[in-house]
């Protein structure tokens, strides 16, 4: 993935989150035959910029050092689509979710959309806003999980998140 | 809760580490694109 990667001219920085230093995540680097580099944010910084309160994590920065798309939690890009998407930004420089459309339509304006209309109340609207938002790009997760929380709130809210559900409805595409 | 930043926003420089020691910025990396892998040994 990585040489596909940098033959795009693109490239990768993994950064372990690891506040007891590197030789934890040392070795899994290695185990990687890893090119690409790998720092060690011990304090968690990165955390504090993205504002992701877990990992893994996935940030595509752009050329001018913009960000062009976050996935929170749940990152994996060995997962098909988030691979195709990582590939598509490589080589293209256009995130996922932007390929025709305009700024209104973008999943980032659809989010805080919704969340204008949940916290005035109006779920069913927040709902259709987040739909909207979700089919434009499927990989915002926040905006998915605000979805599932609000139609299935005991998978979230009733003893510990059910993290086997969620991964379910992923691979179920809701 | 999304993100602090959204899309479009520039991203602050930070200066991290390398497993060798070195430092790494993310201006280092300024003219060509990147993806930022955050993850954990634990």
């Amino acid at each position: 993935m990585y040489s596909e990667l940098r033959s795009h001219g693109a490239d990768l920085l993994s950064v372990a989150v690891d506040l007891q230093g590197p030789d934890l995540p040392r070795p899994y680097h290695e185990a990687a035959g890893a090119e690409f580099t790998t720092v060690v944010d011990e304090t968690n910084a990165l955390g504090g910029i993205f504002g992701y309160r877990a990992i893994p994590n996935g940030f595509m920065i752009d050329e001018e050092g913009r960000l062009r798309w976050q996935h929170h939690s749940g990152f994996n890009v060995k997962d098909g689509d988030t691979a195709a998407a990582v590939m598509h930004f490589a080589a293209t420089g256009e995130a996922p979710g932007e390929a025709g459309k305009t700024d209104a339509d973008t999943p980032h304006d659809h989010f805080p959309r919704g969340l204008e209309l949940y916290r005035a109340g109006d779920i069913e609207g927040a709902k259709g806003v987040w739909r909207e938002g979700s089919a434009i790009d499927p990989t915002h997760w926040n905006m998915r999980k605000q979805l599932w929380a609000i139609e299935h709130p005991e998978r979230f809210y009733d003893g510990a998140v059910d993290y086997g559900w969620q991964k379910e409805q992923v691979e179920a595409g809701t | 809760m999304s993100g602090v930043l959204n899309s479009g926003d520039l991203v602050p420089d930070f200066t991290l580490k390398s497993l060798d020691g070195s430092d790494v910025s993310l201006s280092d990396y300024r003219g060509g694109r990147l993806l930022i892998f955050c993850w954990g040994s634990w």
